[in-house]
């Protein structure tokens, strides 16, 4: 009898760990199948789609917007372009600049003027993040134009892609950038 | 004890009955699932192949788009070891497809390997109307065949090719001795010979080949397919006013391809000639009363290389001569102080 | 007789397992088989998207070499340079039939812009091809430089391009 009972607590014993073991290859598929959907799901599905259009966009943009700002022939300042009054601005901060526009303002105040209102028109209906400026030093405070849209700023750097533009003037290279925010 | 000796016997029957269909049903349904499987592989394949393909042909279409775009530059693109099948008016890799739209694009019917060379000239008539893009393969032999390696038609035109091709100048006498070397694709370009059809050198009875025939004093090409023993002439003469359109035959291997192409680069010809009318139309009243007067208004060279050009093929020699009279106007434009013409 | 039936219970039983270990592993095999089919899609509706985006790309980037749009010296090339007179000649050259057959080649389906926006503003269709069915129209906006050859200046313009999806 006691040999019988022993018999069938062992074969009680031997099924329940055969079960146990099932149990166990049952969670390790179900883990597996887990972690495949979990994989998927970061790689596939969470993915973050390719920004070719945006970043081209991005370039592009602070590419051509800084040649065509340049070149532009002003409304009714002597028929000069833009890049002239910017050089005329950086040789003559201090005087304004010596040009004197159809308005009577001087350089500096029309190029700014200028700039100010095609950036306004443009990257800023478009509700794109900018920011431009133009200089001849590194100090934030000699800078003869500066304009920003939204928090792309100069003082707090953001990703994104830019393009910087060179004058040379009688007092140093003056180094426009376009900075685009992504 | 004959009820015990026959019941396990009745069992094992059973059981071998049984095992039996176990296994009948193992094997059912290891087939079925085998089955499911190797279809869902043999679908995917195709759909990864096609996908590849598909892809290759998209980033293929944005690197011709950007080759174009560099006037005057060779480029050897590393590509997937793909077959490409150029027409008219599409280039196929494996199913996928992409339409070329307006692009003047000059390469042999097919084009294998891992390679491509692009090449890209304007083509200025006199004013720039489009670029061509050539392309090609290292594995695609061209040999220029001139009456002698001194001929300076075909030195002219070995050395207007780029270095990057595989390209070799032989003379008439060495084509019979050409021996196969391994190349997917051979191309004779026969300058100035005078004939209509060569035989093939008995080394090249296997090799994929093709010909042409530039007649550099006519500025003219023909093409020339192969027969079973010579390569002979095949369609029309085609006259060139530029270099840029024979070095079109040069890289096409088929007649009707290039003629095709040619046709659409005339109709880009066509409108771009008439966008340069409009424009000189609405510049003419400001020039009223002044030395660029006659230069702009109703421009009569442009509105005759319009109707020169209306349908394919052209008045070649009236696109000629319209070429230097454009020229001389746009040198009177710039002697004037006038805008130029182009 | 109850042998015969206690052994025929244990072979159905056995029938029933069997079955039940099939019927879930054809629905693991089908839940999978869904899975992945959405993930195929969202992984086609992507790239149809990044397909799009490229074509844009390509599309503004044959405009920017367009001859008929280009600004020469003698076939010299100006870079990022656009001529206003050809532009608006382009655009009376794109509405007749076969300017239209042409562009549409070039263009597809799109519709390009001209705007000069300093000094003064104007604005002209230069292409204009519309879908008829769209279920996007992403805008692009290129800054150009726009010369006008007969006063020598240059002005600030963008070329608008809609394209739709």
């Amino acid at each position: 009898m006691v040999k019988r009972k022993n018999m069938r607590r062992k074969g009680f014993a031997g099924k329940s760990r055969r079960s146990q073991m099932e149990i166990m290859g049952l969670m390790v598929v179900v883990i597996l199948l887990i972690v495949g959907v979990l994989f998927a799901l970061k790689f596939v599905v969470l993915k973050k789609p390719a920004e070719t259009r945006q970043e081209y966009s991005r370039t592009q943009m602070a590419s051509n917007m800084g040649l065509a700002l340049m070149s532009a022939t002003t409304e009714n300042c002597r028929e000069t372009a833009i890049k002239d009054l910017l050089i005329d601005c950086a040789q003559w901060p201090e005087a304004g600049g010596t040009i004197t526009c159809g308005d009577g303002s001087g350089s500096c105040d029309y190029v700014n003027r200028t700039i100010g209102h095609i950036l306004n028109s443009t990257l800023n209906q478009w509700r794109v993040r900018y920011y431009f400026s133009a200089s001849t030093s590194n100090i934030a405070e000699d800078r003869l134009v500066y304009h920003t849209n939204g928090d792309c700023t100069m003082e707090r750097p953001k990703p994104g892609e830019s393009e910087s533009f060179f004058l040379p003037t009688g007092r140093g290279m003056m180094t426009l950038r376009m900075f685009i925010c992504s | 004890m004959t009820k015990k000796l026959a019941c396990p016997w009745r069992h094992s029957r059973k059981a071998q009955a049984e095992s039996q269909l176990n296994w009948i049903f193992i094997l059912i349904v290891g087939a079925v699932i085998l089955a499911f499987f190797t279809l869902i592989v043999v679908k995917q394949r195709g759909a990864a192949e096609a996908k590849f393909a598909g892809k290759v042909s998209q980033q293929l279409n944005t690197i011709l788009v950007g080759a174009k775009v560099a006037s005057g530059s060779v480029q050897i693109i590393p590509t997937p070891d793909v077959s490409i099948r150029f027409t008219c008016n599409d280039y196929y890799i494996g199913p996928a497809s992409q339409r070329l739209g307006n692009r003047v694009m000059f390469a042999p019917e097919f084009i294998e390997g891992n390679k491509l060379i692009t090449w890209t000239l304007d083509w200025n008539v006199p004013f720039k109307s489009t670029s061509f893009l050539y392309l090609t393969s290292p594995f695609v032999r061209y040999y220029i065949v001139g009456r002698d390696v001194t001929d300076p038609a075909a030195m002219s035109l070995f050395d207007s090719v780029p270095n990057q091709l595989n390209k070799r100048l032989i003379s008439l006498s060495d084509f019979e001795l050409v021996r196969d070397d391994g190349d997917k694709n051979l191309r004779f370009i026969f300058v100035d010979l005078g004939r209509e059809s060569f035989d093939i050198p008995a080394a090249l009875e296997d090799v994929d080949l093709s010909g042409l025939i530039v007649d550099t004093e006519g500025h003219r090409v023909r093409f020339l397919v192969r027969s079973v023993d010579a390569l002979i002439s095949s369609g029309p003469y085609y006259t060139y006013t530029e270099n840029e359109v024979m070095y079109g035959a040069f890289f096409s291997d088929n007649e009707e391809m290039y003629s095709c192409i040619m046709e659409r680069a005339y109709n880009r010809l066509n409108m771009v000639s008439r966008v340069l009318l409009e424009k000189f139309n609405i510049m003419a009243p400001d020039y009223e009363s002044t030395s660029c007067e006659g230069l702009y208004r109703d421009n009569p060279e442009l509105s005759r290389m319009i109707i020169a050009t209306e349908s394919y093929h052209p008045d070649y020699s009236e696109v000629g001569s319209l070429k230097s009279e454009l020229r001389e106007k746009n040198q009177l434009a710039q002697l004037r102080s006038c805008p130029l013409l182009y | 007789m109850a042998k015969k039936r206690i052994g025929g219970r244990s072979a159905q039983l056995k029938m029933g397992e069997t079955i039940a270990i099939m019927f879930i592993f054809f629905v693991l095999l089908i839940i999978g088989a869904v899975f992945y089919m959405n993930l195929q899609r969202t992984t086609t509706t992507r790239e149809i998207a990044e397909a799009y985006e490229l074509r844009a790309v390509e599309l503004s980037q044959t405009i920017s070499f367009l001859p008929e749009a280009q600004c020469t010296d003698s076939n010299v090339v100006r870079a990022s340079c656009f001529d206003l007179y050809k532009l608006i000649g382009l655009s009376k050259v794109a509405e007749t039939p076969a300017g239209l057959d042409l562009y549409s080649r070039e263009f597809g389906t799109t519709t390009i812009k001209l705007l000069k926006m300093y000094p003064g503003e104007s604005e002209w269709v230069l292409y204009d091809n519309q879908k008829e069915e769209f279920t996007a129209a992403p805008v692009s906006h290129i800054p150009i430089m726009l010369y006008n050859a007969t006063s020598d200046k240059y002005y600030f313009g963008v070329l608008e391009i809609t394209t739709y999806n």
